[in-house]
């Protein structure tokens, strides 16, 4: 069913107002507060011990909010059941029983969510298909690869047509085809189905391919959130610069940026073909990242020195640089 | 007659001997009987019916004891034990499983008369068994102070009963585990997964 | 991709289920311990263990070592053990086992209360109990003749053995729920058993003396053998040893009184409480 979606206009599908939850003296997530809108790909990032986890479990009402609150779809958290028929949960240690087949497991989880028998039947043949584990259907899970239990956790996790998946670490164990047909399986959900997917991961390039907003988590704290291209200006204009110049013109250019304001280091890459790499100094990156200054004065340097430059390219921060950034230890 | 007179003296020492020490003499009967009357084991004799006996395990036999007062009083209570000894050292016997009652009470017997007991007995192992009846006055004091009085033994010769289908039981004890592996098969085979 | 689902389905499951949660769970465990999992196994093993002792009862009574309603009494009895120790140990499995197996998580995310899951899983352990009376009607059968007490033995055993196994089945998952581990589980499940057990096991002299009289009363198990022995054996009447049933009974409803309130607090993690 798609569900034509305008995300600046929505209303939050889920909404988390200063979450805290501890385990005795131990915070595992503080001051969690954030809001969804239908059919946004979120991305939960954080190092191992970091609360994603735990804000997927108490987010899923497996475990009761310490403070705080949050809703979804309107309901409070303090209805738990009512918020369970919404969601679908991928949780990261998901063990599956062996001894039944893929149809058999889902159709059991169908009409615990309320399908009558023939129904659940139904639905999860027609999850497998989309899972893509149709011709696995009477096969006893304990045949099935990692991708494939991954794959069909997420189809349990769409067997009530969930508002909003939490998918918890859905790409840990896969392979590089696995991972990316799980990634583009995340994005087909948003998209078709127009669910609220919150993704937990640690994998840093499925967060920048997938996820147009992200959340970094950092000792059960919000350290970060917003569009993977705010994080990325937040943290780091571009540093390293590398530029080609006639090759005749490498050393006439090396001597203009050896002499160039705001450069830490230059360095020949390859002195025949004139490539060369400059790394601004501090001040120059503090200015970079108020916008000023950056590379222009190497570039005059050139300029001034007669060199022309064939090709100019920077190396733009990373997701990662705003990630270890934030979440190095002090 | 002068010869006789030293003979009386000698009589008279003999008999008084004879009744201060009582039981020197079998067939001298018991003194004055506590808490009894009659003769204990004098005159008391136990005869049996059977002297050998071929049996298989479990096949009970029955033999009777007859208890004769062959003395001139009657008996006190008398108390009857069946009894069981092993003539092979590789068969253990224990009374309760050969008979269900090994010891009963028997009326005081008349002179000349006799009581009659019927033994049950069921041979629970293979072996060779020795199979006797002893008789004593049911009083503590005589009890202790007569000689037992025992029945010649019965030889029971057991061998093992051999039964492949103890009690009918055998259709049942083998039907139902083998109905049961049978389900167990045919409900792998129509999941069809192994 | 079609969704496999519309809105009509979604609001019909927004509302409460068809079927019952717990019933789709116990209908679902009870088909993944007899079609799938060890229940047949156990059933099987059990078999042959009542196969051997029958055969061996019957022996006895040939040897006029056992009289014939000693034989039936006996494959009542085992069957009790066997067959409560089954439930039992098959309730403590459930949640602790789920726990450790990562499937627990997945049951918690749906609509289902707690306490909806565990009646379910507790319902499902507890069809080993008329599983294992059902095969023992036959032997009692077979060891039967011209003892004219096979309907009153069996009916004895299923009352007594139903009341037993509800009161050590709801147990066995008060304990899995708690359990931090299913070792734990399994482990002090087993234990309690055997410490129950234990005084069927002594000389009938050793249990005289009021304070012995007192715990065999008490203890259900101990209670309920008792009663069907006097009913097989003795031929006592059922009114006649009545008092005997007392302790089955109480320990039935205390313990799925306190398995229903208990369950209430399952949580993913085992451990008291939060």
């Amino acid at each position: 069913m798609v569900r034509p979606i305008d995300e600046k206009t929505a209303v939050p599908i889920l909404s988390a107002d200063a979450m805290w939850r501890s385990f005795g003296s131990v915070m595992a997530v503080r001051d969690l507060s954030f809001e969804a809108r239908p059919g946004e790909i979120i991305g939960l990032l954080g190092p191992n011990g970091a609360g994603k986890t735990t804000a997927i479990r108490v987010l899923s009402t497996i475990l009761p909010p310490t403070r705080g609150k949050f809703t979804l779809d309107g309901i409070p958290h303090t209805r738990p059941a009512e918020i369970r028929r919404r969601i679908g949960v991928l949780p990261e240690s998901s063990g599956y029983p062996l001894n039944q087949t893929g149809g058999e497991f889902l159709s059991y989880h169908a009409r615990l969510f309320g399908h009558p028998a023939h129904r659940a039947r139904e639905v999860a043949a027609a999850l497998l298909t989309e899972v893509g584990l149709a011709e696995r259907a009477s096969s006893l899970i304990a045949s099935y690869s990692r991708g494939m239990r991954q794959r069909l956790g997420v189809a349990r996790a769409l067997v009530n047509d969930p508002k909003v998946i939490f998918l918890d670490e859905p790409t840990l164990g896969l392979d590089p085809a696995g991972q990316r047909q799980m990634l583009q399986l995340i994005r087909d959900l948003a998209r078709q189905r127009g669910t609220t997917v919150i993704l937990s991961t640690h994998f840093l390039d499925e967060v920048e391919e997938a996820c147009p907003r992200v959340i970094i988590l950092n000792r059960g704290q919000v350290v970060a959130q917003g569009t993977v291209a705010e994080m990325r200006r937040r943290v780091a204009a571009p540093r390293t610069g590398r530029l080609r110049v006639p090759p005749e013109m490498h050393g006439r250019a090396l001597t203009a940026l050896q002499g160039a304001r705001g450069l830490a280091s230059v360095q020949s890459a390859d002195d025949h073909a004139g490539s060369l790499t400059i790394t601004l100094d501090e001040a120059s990156l503090a200015e970079a990242q108020n916008g000023r200054g950056g590379m222009n004065g190497a570039i005059a340097a050139l300029v001034d020195a007669g060199v022309p430059i064939l090709s100019f390219e920077l190396e733009g921060s990373r997701l990662s640089d705003a990630f270890f950034s934030m979440t190095k230890e002090d | 007659m002068r010869r006789l007179l030293w003979l009386g003296p000698v009589v008279g020492v003999a008999v008084l001997g004879l009744l201060l020490v009582p039981g020197l003499v079998s067939e001298t009967p018991a003194s004055a009987q506590e808490g009894g009357r009659g003769t204990t084991s004098d005159g008391i004799t136990v005869s049996v019916d059977v002297s050998d006996v071929s049996a298989l395990t479990g096949d009970k036999f029955r033999f009777t004891s007859e208890i004769t007062n062959d003395g001139s009083d009657a008996t006190p209570p008398l108390i009857a034990n069946l009894n069981f000894v092993s003539l092979d050292e590789s068969t253990y016997i224990d009374p309760e499983d050969w008979s269900p009652q090994r010891t009963v009470s028997i009326p005081p017997i008349e002179p000349g008369s006799s009581a009659t007991r019927t033994w049950t007995v069921n041979p629970a192992l293979k072996g060779d068994v020795a199979v006797y009846v002893v008789v004593l006055p049911d009083s503590p004091g005589l009890a202790t102070a007569s000689p037992l009085v025992a029945s010649p033994a019965i030889h029971v010769r057991v061998d093992q009963k051999r039964s492949l289908n103890p009690g009918g039981v055998l259709p049942v004890v083998l039907a139902v585990p083998a109905f049961l592996a049978v389900a167990m098969a045919g409900l792998r085979v129509a999941r069809g997964r192994r | 991709m079609a969704a496999a689902n519309d809105e009509v389905t979604r609001s019909q499951m927004a509302s409460a289920p068809s079927t019952p949660g717990w019933l789709v769970v116990a209908g679902q465990e009870v088909r993944d311990l007899w079609l799938a999992g060890r229940g047949p196994v156990l059933v099987l093993a059990f078999s042959l263990l009542l196969s051997a002792l029958t055969y061996l009862a019957a022996t006895n009574k040939e040897l006029n070592l056992l009289d014939q309603k000693d034989t039936v009494n006996l494959v009542m009895q085992v069957t009790l053990a066997v067959g409560v120790a089954l439930a039992l140990l098959l309730s403590a499995d459930t949640v602790s086992g789920e726990r450790e197996r990562g499937t627990l998580e997945a049951l918690l995310l749906t609509p289902l209360s707690p306490r909806e899951i565990a009646l379910g899983k507790l319902l499902a352990a507890l069809t080993v109990w008329p599983v294992a009376a059902a095969v023992s009607v036959p032997y009692a059968w077979a060891l039967r003749p011209g003892t004219g007490l096979f309907t009153d033995a069996v009916v004895a055993e299923i009352v007594v053995g139903t009341l037993v196994a509800i009161a050590f089945a709801s147990f066995g998952i008060i304990v899995s729920t708690f359990a931090s581990t299913n070792r734990v589980s399994l482990a002090v499940g087993f234990f309690v058993f055997v410490a129950l057990m234990v005084p069927t096991q002594l000389p009938g002299g050793a249990a005289k003396g009021w304070l012995g009289d007192i715990f065999l009363r008490v203890n259900p198990l101990t209670a309920g053998a008792h009663f069907m022995d006097k009913v097989i054996v003795n031929n006592h009447t059922w009114s006649q040893e009545a008092g005997w049933l007392v302790a089955p009974i109480l320990a039935a409803l205390v313990a799925a009184t306190a398995a229903v309130v208990v369950t209430g607090r399952l949580r993913l993690q085992g451990g008291i409480g939060r």
